[in-house]
């Protein structure tokens, strides 16, 4: 810091401190006004409030005129919310807007390093069915078995995605109907389902690898590519969340 | 990080935080503030980038597996997210007007503010231990949860005299190979499960660790170790907490509202 040509002439040279490092630490003991402190905690409240009254009115939006928003509006409007609540929080609580800038710019070099972090794993990750093309896909569905159905020493080894032995099992245990009763009752219990289908709308039309009925029983790995058909659509959301930082 | 200079003043009536000082190394007190505060940022950033690497696993996951994170997520209630949000916010509040009180000398307020964000850290866990996380493990619902009066036709079982009662197949939402939810449609869903318990199970252990320092600054603040000279610890402290705090911010919309 070169703040020696800062210092006024009056005070002369400290020899003890050459370089003027002291004279900024004036700034170090701030107290933030109560009010300023009410006011943000109030603001950030408020941004809670409107990220969630965003994402159920995106939902509203997409049931009530039938269509189906990009995936990236839900991320992109929940990260720039969720930015500036973070900068509020680091400004005024993390009191960054007061201290030694050097305490911003450590932070900043390390939002840097995230950014570069997030960009190079996604180069891979997009790039990787370039040189191999098998690695473009994704992984077995749900697991390729082997692993032991439970904790005691002889419960039974998975000998198939892990998802389609547990409901088998629980198919079972319970039968065809009250599978189909619970299975409702706990997608549709407390928190409204992803995916209830809600009408002839667009997004009904859409493939939905997640809630086809017997889709999954049937299907091979390969059903579930969905890099194939709509990649386009699955594009955005991977690039956002790095945004938010 | 703190000489307590007990030579000046054992049995006097002056506070500890006046006894206070800096250590023989500094130019001032002020330096030492300056660099253990800038010391706790480089700390910080550290922390970061430890979460950097859950953020990342959440985006490329989330990428290569879009209907799995949906899925996954429709299981939460984004009004316990909500809540916990806003616990999270106002505890970040009481802690920065806690050390506000301790610059202004106001002892009594300052600890007051500290119990308080202690007691939020403990609502938070509570919130997250038992109404998201039993359930969804165990399928061990609290009897007042406000979510089991729809479930109660498929109750298979009861325990500490019906303080908690057992929903047959609601739980087994665990991550990865523990996965042994029945009712899943998306064969990634386990994927789903071990970014959220990674994601929040290391948040939440920061909550702990932040309510250990706080309780921590607690008691040396009884001893009135903490006054507008010296403080440095409560700062530090804070910073920590609104950490975890941020940390929450990026995290709820995150979690709770994919659609």
């Amino acid at each position: 810091m070169s703040n020696a040509h800062a210092a006024p002439a009056s005070h002369g040279f400290d020899e003890l401190d050459p370089h003027g490092a002291g004279k900024h630490t004036k700034h170090s003991h701030h107290i933030v006004s109560g009010v300023t402190l009410v006011g943000v905690l109030g603001i950030l409240l408020v941004f809670t409030a409107l990220t969630v009254g965003l994402a159920q009115g995106e939902k509203w939006v997409m049931s009530y005129f039938a269509i189906e928003l990009p995936r990236w509006v839900n991320v992109a409007v929940a990260m720039s919310i969720a930015t500036i609540k973070a900068t509020l929080v680091l400004m005024y609580f993390m009191l960054l807007r007061y201290s030694n800038p050097i305490n911003t710019i450590v932070f900043l070099v390390c939002l840097v390093a995230f950014a570069l972090f997030l960009f190079f794993t996604g180069l891979d990750i997009n790039n990787r069915g370039n040189i191999d093309p098998i690695k473009a896909n994704q992984i077995q569905a749900g697991g390729i078995g082997g692993i032991k159905a439970g904790w005691s020493k002889d419960a039974a080894v998975i000998d198939k995605a892990s998802v389609v032995y547990w409901r088998e099992r629980k198919l079972n245990e319970v039968g065809p109907e009250k599978f189909a009763k619970m299975k409702a009752a706990f997608s549709h219990g407390h928190a409204e389902h992803a995916h209830a289908d809600t009408g002839p709308t667009a997004s009904a039309a859409k493939v939905k690898s997640g809630t086809t009925p017997g889709l999954f029983d049937a299907a091979a790995p390969a059903a579930h590519d969905e890099h194939g058909g709509h990649a386009e659509d699955h594009a955005a959301p991977a690039a956002k969340p790095a945004a938010g930082h | 990080m703190s000489t307590l200079d007990t030579r000046s003043g054992i049995g006097s009536d002056v506070p500890l935080w006046k006894r206070y000082a800096a250590g023989h190394h500094w130019r001032s007190a002020d330096e030492e503030f300056d660099a253990c505060t800038l010391g706790f940022w480089l700390f910080l950033a550290t922390e970061v980038l430890l979460f950097a690497g859950l953020f990342c696993a959440y985006a490329m996951l989330r990428y290569k597996y879009p209907e799995a994170f949906l899925n996954g997520s429709s299981h939460l209630d984004w009004r316990w997210g909500c809540l916990n949000t806003g616990v999270l916010l106002i505890s970040s509040y009481t802690m920065a007007a806690s050390i506000r009180m301790f610059q202004l000398d106001r002892q009594a307020m300052g600890k007051l503010l500290l119990a308080i964000t202690f007691a939020c850290g403990i609502g938070f866990l509570i919130i997250k231990g038992l109404f998201e996380y039993t359930p969804k493990l165990s399928g061990w619902f609290i009897s007042f949860d406000p979510a089991l009066p729809h479930y109660l036709d498929f109750k298979n079982g009861e325990a500490l005299g019906g303080l908690f009662v057992h929903i047959d197949g609601y739980g087994g939402k665990a991550p990865g190979q523990f996965f042994s939810y029945a009712f899943s449609d998306n064969p990634f869903e386990p994927l789903w499960w071990s970014v959220y318990y990674c994601a929040t199970g290391i948040h939440a252990l920061h909550v702990v660790i932040g309510m250990s320092l706080i309780a921590w600054c607690f008691f040396r603040a009884r001893k009135g170790a903490y006054g507008p000279t010296h403080y440095t610890m409560v700062e530090n402290t804070g910073l920590y907490w609104h950490l975890v705090d941020l940390i929450w911010i990026f995290l709820f919309p995150l979690l709770y509202l994919i659609h």
